[in-house]
């Protein structure tokens, strides 16, 4: 998701620092962890406890990470076809686009997939995050949630019929708990106990029926007049781990979500005037009774959303075998080519990078502008983008927003990671592959440019990333952060800096083969992070890997600093000398010699140790390379040669975004030239003199 | 070029060139001095492909930014005001060719105070008109086509209902310039000046429209060949040379600015009539009561 979090990035980009402001705007709460007001430690509302993230512990998957994954997930040889369905959903629903309501019923087909027998399932209604003014989501105080505002009209889904066929026709709802662990105010998580346990291997089939009451849009998902953009909209299973426990949590304002992938087959029931735009393949489609009704049917995902609106304009393509199908207003004919353009470059590129995109189709939702809340969201083959009609004509912000989106069928979709537990691993890692996609669209100045001015998405993110939680840990779970502009700083922009340090120190190639091997090798599975940096360390080494896991793991640090440059005219040999042959005097020559001895001292501050370049830069304008294998805490550089020693970069290349502060990596022996500044300055203030003047 | 012509293009382009360096060397300065000054090529690197240099300087740079821009803001009011001096010696210069340096500088401080009133009134009229006309315009605008699916209709509906205002805002431009004008040739109070003008206005608007069009699509070839210019000569490479044609183009447009503007005054104080005792012919505009070359 990037929702507003992402308008407020991009937007910020055209003004340079507008981004930064708008997320140190952002309501913040108080101290990470236990939240006055906002509930429980995130942690606590787990099956079981999650261990320390350090690099193991997780229950994910089952296993610490195998020993060894391969080059054969180099290349899509290696894919897998399908997914290990657990839970599939066949639903049916009506929507009432009056009421703004959803009444469905269906079935889902689950597997218990673990090794222990169930005697409860966990079901996640996050529809009741919006119930009332005291949830989790809503008592927050940042109760909007990412997308800015808080519910106008409450939304919840109630729940008639929940039974297991298999194990009895009676209704196992009312039995519920009926409130989320021991929060009493919170219905988002609940647990149905069930008459008996569903056995290792065994497939029950859970019958449902259920009315979904939609809000005004509030993350992404409700209506705004008569759009509807329908996520979470139904009583979803949580995710069943090997060891027979459910990764279940109530809905945090700055959490998203975890599931199970299955199969969805659901039936869709509005008003014949609405287009309608949904995961998966479009199987069925009649009209009848002055009511539309669509069949969609999606494979291999692990949830289900929907948009419903008669003003809806389509434009379709296909890209190498992809159809693609953007929904969006009357008057949004160049956000629509830039939706196009990006996501037609989008599936390319992740495509080559992350291992070919498996689906059949993509929706592309450009909300109306009234229901900006809707925007930036990804569902399985079903993504929103959004931002003004005139947008797509001066900047490239929809495309980015688009391929964003996009790159979450990767990381979120194809790789299910927990979003609760890591954020970091879908949004983080999206936005790594953003950067890198836009950057190969766009090149420099993919974020911002002006005539002599090109300023590149990533030179943004770097400042948000320094400047925010520099410290602080990456891979937490989402409630543990202590606010969304920190959730901006560091799972969006310090991975994106992280990873971008790596690729640029270590070497781009090795990294993105990283990436595309961890991608393709946890395709349709649930790696945790451990999983991510093995795959770094099998593929790049120790260094590296060491590197990723202190700067994630750790809140790890780095700040080189050039603190000074000194140049000396070399002297000749001169002076009392006693050798094995006695003393001897040798004078001072007449004239000495015509050359100079230079030093330049340079530090590393905080615990990330990484390599580096110093450049050392003579009066005759020639320069010189050193690596400094940034072990130490400080480092001398010595030099002599015929010409001045007058300047000195650590890092000329900007390989380590990572640095916390890039303006003290230079030294000079003399100020600087700040000529084109002072001209730049100049002709701005006559022109504006002479328009405020008489 | 006509010696008084001269004289008031060089008195207004010296004024803001030197206004301009108050307000824009210190914050240039200030900018610089957040990390460029200890870059091995200074504040060339800030400009370099990608913009990391030049993002961490203003991350890094922002409260000290924020209160160098405040600065030269202020700065900007308190030479802004001070441009009505050279303005109204310019004028005086054009309305009366033959003064010497002495005459023409009484004769400013002759019409200085009733040239600030005029200056001040019309700014503040034009901020207000701006304001309020533009922004019920717009919102007018918004509500007329706010049922229209398009969603570039409400939009550019609004800019459409804008309009009228803007226009009316740039009537008040021109009546304050014709004021301008009036004191020059005639002094007087301030707002007889002004009163005269919106009649001035009404009764030749076409070549008050002509003259008014000729300065601002002139200016703005000069402004935008600028930056075509400065683009081509690409200062974000190393060289001082690229520099300094640089400060040779703005400076030039610069310059042709202020001179296509004085070329209007003169045109504004060339059509007002003389007054009596002199000649008779109130629409000469053959530049010899104004100064500028016909």
């Amino acid at each position: 998701m990037r929702g507003n979090r992402a308008l407020d990035l991009l937007k910020g980009l055209a003004v340079c620092t507008l981004g930064a402001v708008a997320l140190a705007l952002a309501p913040g709460v108080g101290a990470r962890g236990a939240e006055p007001g906002t509930g429980a430690p995130a942690t606590a509302t787990h099956a079981e406890p999650v261990p320390n993230p350090l690099l193991g512990g997780q229950t994910l998957l089952g296993s610490e990470p195998p020993d060894h994954v391969g080059e054969a997930f180099d290349s899509d040889a290696s894919l897998p076809a399908h997914a290990k369905p657990v839970a599939s959903y066949t639903l049916s629903a009506r929507l009432d686009a009056e009421r703004h309501t959803v009444d469905g019923h269906g079935t889902i087909v689950f597997e218990n997939v673990s090794a222990r027998p169930l005697s409860e399932l966990f079901v996640h209604a996050y529809l009741n995050a919006f119930k009332n003014s005291r949830t989790l989501f809503l008592r927050s105080p940042f109760a909007a949630g990412r997308s800015g505002r808080g519910a106008e009209h409450w939304g919840y889904l109630d729940v008639t019929r929940f039974s297991v066929r298999e194990l009895s026709r009676e209704n196992l709802w009312p039995a519920r708990g009926s409130k989320t662990g021991e929060d009493p105010d919170d219905e988002t998580d609940v647990r149905v106990p069930l008459p008996r346990p569903i056995a290792p291997g065994e497939t029950v089939s859970i019958d449902l029926e259920w009315t979904s009451q939609l809000p005004e849009i509030v993350e992404r998902t409700g209506y705004e007049k008569d759009f509807h953009l329908v996520g979470q909209w139904f009583p979803k299973l949580a995710k069943l781990s090997p060891d027979g426990t459910f990764v279940h949590f109530p809905f945090h304002a700055q959490s998203e979500f975890f599931a199970d992938y299955g199969s969805y087959d659901v039936s869709l029931d509005v008003p014949a005037a609405h287009v309608v735009g949904a995961t998966g393949v479009l199987v069925e489609e009649k009209v009848e009774g002055g009511r539309r009704k669509v069949r969609y049917h999606a494979d291999d995902v692990h949830d289900f959303a929907w948009t419903s609106w008669p003003d809806f304009l389509e434009r379709r393509a296909t890209v190498d075998g992809v159809a693609v199908r953007i929904l969006y207003p009357p008057g949004n004919e160049t956000n629509a080519d830039a939706n196009l353009r990006a996501v037609t470059h989008g599936l390319r590129f992740f495509g080559r990078a992350y291992g070919r995109y498996p689906y059949p189709v993509l929706t592309v939702v450009h909300p109306p502008s009234y229901a900006e809340a809707a925007t930036g969201m990804e569902y399985p083959t079903f993504i929103t983008t959004g931002f003004p009609w005139w947008v797509g004509i001066v900047s490239s912000f929809t495309e980015r927003v688009a391929i964003h989106e996009l790159g979450h069928q990767w990381f979120y979709g194809l790789v299910g990671t927990d979003e609760h537990a890591f954020p970091f691993l879908d949004e983080g890692l999206t936005t790594f592959a953003e950067s890198s996609a836009m950057e190969a669209l766009l090149g420099p100045g993919n974020g911002f440019r002006a005539p002599g001015l090109d300023v590149d998405g990533r030179a943004h993110l770097r400042g948000l990333a320094a400047s925010a939680g520099h410290d602080d840990v990456v891979a937490r779970p989402a409630p543990e952060f202590s606010s969304f502009h920190e959730i901006g700083a560091l799972v969006y922009a310090r991975t994106d800096t992280i990873l971008a340090t790596v690729a640029r120190v270590y070497g781009a190639p090795l990294l993105d083969r990283a990436l595309g091997r961890y991608a393709r090798r946890y395709r349709f599975e649930h790696p945790g992070p451990k999983h991510l940096v093995a795959v770094v360390r099998e593929v790049m080494g120790d260094e590296p890997a060491d590197f990723l896991a202190r700067a994630l793991f750790e809140g790890g640090t780095v700040d080189f600093v050039a603190d000074s440059v000194t140049s000396l005219r070399a002297r000749a040999k001169a002076g009392v000398f006693d050798g094995p042959s006695g003393r001897t005097t040798e004078p001072a020559p007449a004239k000495e010699p015509d050359r100079y001895i230079g030093r330049v001292l340079v530090y590393r501050h905080g615990t990330l140790r990484v390599p580096v370049d110093v450049e050392l830069r003579f009066e005759d304008g020639s320069r010189e390379r050193r690596r400094w294998d940034g072990m130490e805490r400080f480092r001398s550089f010595e030099c002599e040669g015929p010409s001045r020693l007058v300047a000195a970069v650590v890092d000329p290349d900007l390989a380590v975004l990572l640095d916390d502060d890039l303006s003290n990596n230079a030294v000079r022996s003399g100020p600087g030239s700040t000529a084109r500044l002072v001209e730049r300055a100049l002709y701005a203030s006559e022109l504006a003199l002479g328009s405020l003047g008489p | 070029m006509s010696a008084p012509y001269r004289k008031a293009v060089l008195v207004v382009f010296a004024y803001r060139l030197a206004a301009g360096l108050v307000v824009g060397y210190p914050m240039a300065r200030a900018f610089g001095a957040l990390g460029a000054t200890s870059l091995p090529d200074g504040d060339l690197e800030l400009f370099a492909p990608r913009g990391f240099r030049l993002m961490e300087t203003l991350r890094l740079g922002a409260r000290p930014l924020v209160a160098a821009v405040e600065s030269g803001l202020l700065a900007s009011v308190v030479v802004g005001v001070g441009a009505v001096v050279p303005l109204v010696f310019a004028l005086s210069a054009l309305a009366a060719p033959d003064a010497d340096a002495r005459s023409t500088a009484s004769r400013t401080a002759d019409r200085l105070s009733a040239s600030l009133l005029v200056s001040g009134l019309g700014l503040v009229l034009k901020a207000a008109l701006v304001a309020l006309l533009s922004g019920f315009g717009f919102a007018a605008g918004l509500a007329a086509f706010g049922s229209f699916h398009d969603e570039r209709v409400p939009d550019l509906g609004g800019v459409l209902f804008a309009a009228p205002g803007l226009v009316l805002v740039t009537g008040v431009g021109l009546a304050t310039d014709l004021a301008l004008a009036i004191l020059a040739r005639l002094g007087g109070a301030a707002l007889g000046a002004l009163s005269r003008a919106v009649s001035l206005l009404r009764s030749r608007p076409g070549a008050v429209l002509r003259a008014f069009t000729e300065n601002v699509v002139g200016a703005s070839l000069l402004v935008v060949s600028a930056a075509w210019l400065t683009g081509a000569i690409d200062v974000s490479r190393p060289g001082g040379l690229r520099i300094f044609a640089v400060v040779l183009v703005h400076q030039t447009a610069v310059f042709g600015v202020v001179a296509l503007r004085m070329r209007y005054f003169g045109a504004l104080v060339a059509l007002v009539p003389e007054p009596p005792g002199e000649s008779a012919d109130p629409g000469d505009l053959s530049g010899r009561a104004s100064g500028v070359p016909g």
